[in-house]
């Protein structure tokens, strides 16, 4: 190995780590031997820093990430709630608003059929049924001699009910 | 494992309670300001390291390395803390610090010659580390633990080892030398 160890290769030796060709690079090469002491002597203060207590302020700087932290977990969980209570109020009332639409409109077309359209039409169809005609009134002087109803004079459209009902006299088929 | 409790003990002459809190005391809470990001958590789970060894005292007659042992359960309870105290992390306020807080004599001149920026520097730069990264350090290089007992310790290979305290050297040597 001809080049000299980069930092990361350095740090690397320092922790234990690469391979046997570098460190017999670094016990040859006195340029990196020297700044692998530099390094070690870096890591040593960073030892002796930790070792000792930590500074107050070591304090206040953490507890500025740790107050966004603190607030960005909750307020991530609103939003996501929130999304997905609104998303899914929107998914369920899309099809229940065609449904209504779709059930008003059935509801306003089996009206018309069955309401709005015979009234309009029945007229038309007026003179289709068979319409009432005027018993004469021979009919009734012969009852009141006889006595009963001429029940026989409507045979056709008699029913059992005849004798207390006695519309029917006076309605003759035509 | 360096340290002044290497020595084993037998039955006979196990240091008491009391000697094993005045030695180990400081260098636990040391740990545990290491391995927490917070203060009155490090001292609360410094004081429970100590109320298990209390407990268990008179349990363990066999124990080769006190100074181990401790280390040990230390890591183990910062790791119970960090998993168990996840809504303190969110819920609790924060504390600012005043620096006579701490007792300052165990400082070599060397150290006191260092400026106050650069201590806070390598501080928050540590505690941006990963938990894992941390203990690898902590136990790798401040507690001169062997690459292979931390790698058993923590469940991990010792290539993990390596690359983890690799990690953990390289942002703070940037850091050190005032780069992001």
């Amino acid at each position: 190995m001809r080049r000299c160890l980069s930092e990361n290769i350095l740090l690397r030796l320092a922790a234990g780590d690469g391979s046997t060709t570098q460190r017999a690079h670094l016990e040859a090469c006195p340029p990196c031997t020297r700044r692998y002491e530099d390094l070690a002597q870096h890591l040593t203060v960073v030892e002796q820093i930790l070792r000792a207590p930590p500074p107050a302020t070591r304090y206040v700087t953490v507890s500025s990430p740790r107050f966004v932290y603190r607030y960005t977990l909750p307020l991530a969980v609103a939003v996501a709630v929130l999304l997905i209570l609104g998303w899914g109020r929107f998914w369920l009332q899309k099809p229940e608003r065609g449904t209504t639409t779709r059930t008003a409109n059935t509801e306003v077309l089996d009206f018309f059929d069955q309401e709005v359209v015979p009234a309009l039409f029945a007229t038309a169809s007026a003179s289709e049924p068979p319409l009432p005609v005027a018993v004469s009134d021979a009919a009734y002087v012969e009852a009141a001699l006889v006595g009963g109803w001429p029940c026989e004079l409507s045979a056709g459209s008699r029913t059992p009910t005849c004798e207390s009902y006695p519309f029917p006299l006076l309605i003759t088929e035509r | 494992m360096n340290g002044a409790e290497d020595t084993p003990h037998t039955a006979g002459n196990q240091p008491s309670c009391e000697d094993l809190c005045q030695t180990h005391y400081a260098r636990v809470v040391q740990l545990c300001r290491l391995l927490l990001a917070d203060r009155h958590e490090a001292e609360e789970v410094a004081q429970e390291v100590f109320l298990k060894l209390l407990r268990e005292r008179k349990r363990l007659t066999q124990i080769q390395s006190w100074e181990a042992w401790l280390t040990r359960v230390t890591v183990n309870a910062c790791h119970d803390h960090r998993r168990s105290a996840w809504w303190k992390w969110w819920h609790g306020a924060t504390s600012t610090l005043q620096d006579d807080e701490f007792p300052s004599g165990g400082l070599t001149p060397e150290e006191q010659l260092l400026t106050r920026e650069e201590r806070e520097q390598v501080w928050h730069r540590f505690h941006t580390l990963s938990a894992r990264q941390r203990e690898v350090f902590v136990l790798r290089r401040l507690e001169g633990w062997a690459t292979e007992e931390v790698a058993t310790f923590l469940g991990l290979t010792t290539g993990s080892v390596k690359r983890h305290l690799f990690h953990a050297l390289r942002h703070l040597h940037h850091a050190r030398r005032g780069q992001s």
